[in-house]
């Protein structure tokens, strides 16, 4: 149950994150919404690769199952298929 | 961009990356966890959905076309539920495991099911609804 709401909560502020980088760089930055989603795609999967390192069996950083699933949920939204 | 839009992206975002955590745990326990079908279904699925969606905006509008759907499904819920992240660190733990030939078939099947999987759904809802 506990997950399940680190996932949810992760989730929802991953996409918010996602949807805000949306509008700065196609409201803003005038580029087309393409690369908004690949932006976004290839910034949370960097930031994923880099939280499973460094939260691994061999890391630098302890955290609970939830702090994982919270992150992962975040950063695994920070990927659409579609973006305005 | 609004409160309200924010409120819907969240709210969204919340029910789809549960979906998501659900229907890959599911099927991750169901067929087992060796190769990562879990996200290739929720990103096959969402991806399905997201064109029936398309097409239902497309031979519907209305409602459908507002700014208030697109961010509750689309922006929110649909960005929520699929994945690239995940399936991108599920590529790199195959070919970290010395598994090349899984990690690249698992890039070719996400790609080519996803693209088929908009065209099938979007169609679909066009064929469905005119």
């Amino acid at each position: 149950m506990r997950v399940y709401l680190a996932v949810g909560c992760g989730a929802a502020i991953g996409s918010l994150l996602r949807f805000l980088s949306g509008i700065l760089i196609v409201s803003v930055m005038g580029l087309s919404a393409l690369w908004a989603t690949g932006f976004v795609n290839v910034l949370g999967s960097f930031v994923i690769g880099l939280f499973a390192a460094l939260t691994g069996p061999d890391g630098r950083l302890l955290v609970n199952p939830a702090t994982r699933q919270f992150v992962m949920g975040a950063f695994a939204e920070a990927s659409p298929l579609f973006q305005r | 961009m609004t409160f309200e839009a924010c409120a819907l992206v969240l709210l969204g975002g919340f029910f789809g990356g549960i979906s998501r955590f659900f229907v890959s745990g599911f099927v991750g326990r169901r067929i087992g966890e060796t190769f990562p079908w879990g996200t290739l279904v929720v990103n096959v699925s969402g991806a399905l959905v997201i064109g029936a969606l398309a097409g239902l905006v497309r031979s519907r509008g209305g409602a459908f076309g507002g700014e208030t759907f697109r961010d509750l499904a689309f922006v929110g819920f649909l960005g929520g539920y699929t994945t690239v992240s995940s399936f991108s660190l599920q590529t790199l733990n195959l070919a970290l495991d010395g598994q090349g030939l899984q990690a690249a078939m698992n890039t070719v099947l996400s790609a080519g099911l996803c693209v088929a999987a908009v065209g099938t759904g979007f169609s679909a809802a066009i064929r469905l609804l005119a």
